[in-house]
């Protein structure tokens, strides 16, 4: 539990403005309840493509081939999304947030389900990533099957 | 008056959900993730891809295990988790299941062609 600043009423950790006075807390970003589009969406994994490309290439011919890139994206995905307000580094750079679909955080579990739904959706030749251009709430298959959504943000 | 959690507006304290931004204004869901339906879909995945049979089997029971513990726990969620482990599960199964009536059909044709 965390409290206001400026009342010192008690506000969840989660919560962005004090429920009593409207006092900005200061943590995360604000969720626009706006889905974030395809292409924006793209941007921010061909970013976390590019972040993880070197490390995996070198899991890949130090551990097993294939599987230690697997690993490493599976891991990646589930502890960013859970531990750091629903975001990855690519998410966090086109503003875009991982929730379930009433804004509230993903829980660890959840996000574990949703980054191996991720390699599912990547199998086939990333229909499953594809899906979010015609998708109307623009969902990937991870995004169904988990129930969450990625809507935009903005920084207060 | 109450302010919204989520833009810091001012709500009404009847509105269900934040009239700027859509952020519900009850307590956040308490509901938690079952475990094991996460478990289901990582085995049904794992079956798809490294050893079918072995894990695929164990993708479909613990699947549908966990789909019935949500079912009686109104807390728990995750039951399309565990419905994607148990149908990858299946794909498994008809993939080894059509694995192995190659494999017989191969071997009796050889066995019939040596005689």
């Amino acid at each position: 539990m965390a409290f206001c600043a400026n009342c010192g009423h008690e506000t969840s950790p989660q919560a962005l403005s004090c429920p009593q006075c409207g006092h900005p807390t200061g943590v995360g970003a604000l969720t626009t309840f706006e889905y974030a589009d395809f292409w924006t969406r793209f941007a921010g994994a061909l970013l976390d493509f590019l972040i993880l490309l070197i490390p995996s290439f070198v899991l890949n011919i130090s551990i097993v081939p294939f599987l230690g890139g697997l690993l490493l994206d599976f891991g990646y995905h589930w502890l960013m999304v859970a531990y750091w307000d629903g975001q990855t580094i690519g998410k966090r750079a086109v503003g875009v947030r991982v929730s379930r679909p009433d804004g509230t955080p993903v829980d660890p579990a959840l996000a574990a389900g949703r980054a191996a739904m991720r390699l599912v959706s990547g199998f086939v030749l990333l229909l499953g990533f594809i899906w979010a251009a015609w998708d109307p709430e623009k969902r990937t298959w991870h995004d169904m099957v988990a129930d969450t959504r990625v809507y935009r943000v903005t920084r207060p | 008056m109450a302010f919204c959690a989520n833009c810091g507006s001012e709500v009404s304290d009847q509105a269900p959900v934040c009239p700027k931004c859509g952020h519900p204004r009850t307590a956040p869901r308490t509901g938690r993730t079952e475990g094991s339906a996460v478990a289901a879909l990582i085995l049904g995945i794992l079956g798809i891809t490294t050893c079918p049979l072995i894990l695929s089997i164990p993708a479909v029971i613990v699947g549908n295990q966990a789909r019935a513990k949500i079912r009686l726990d109104p807390t728990l969620e995750g039951d399309s988790l565990a419905r994607a482990g148990v149908v990858l599960g299946w794909v498994g199964i008809g993939l080894a299941t059509v694995g192995i009536a190659i494999g017989i059909l191969a071997l009796v044709a050889s066995v019939a062609g040596l005689r």
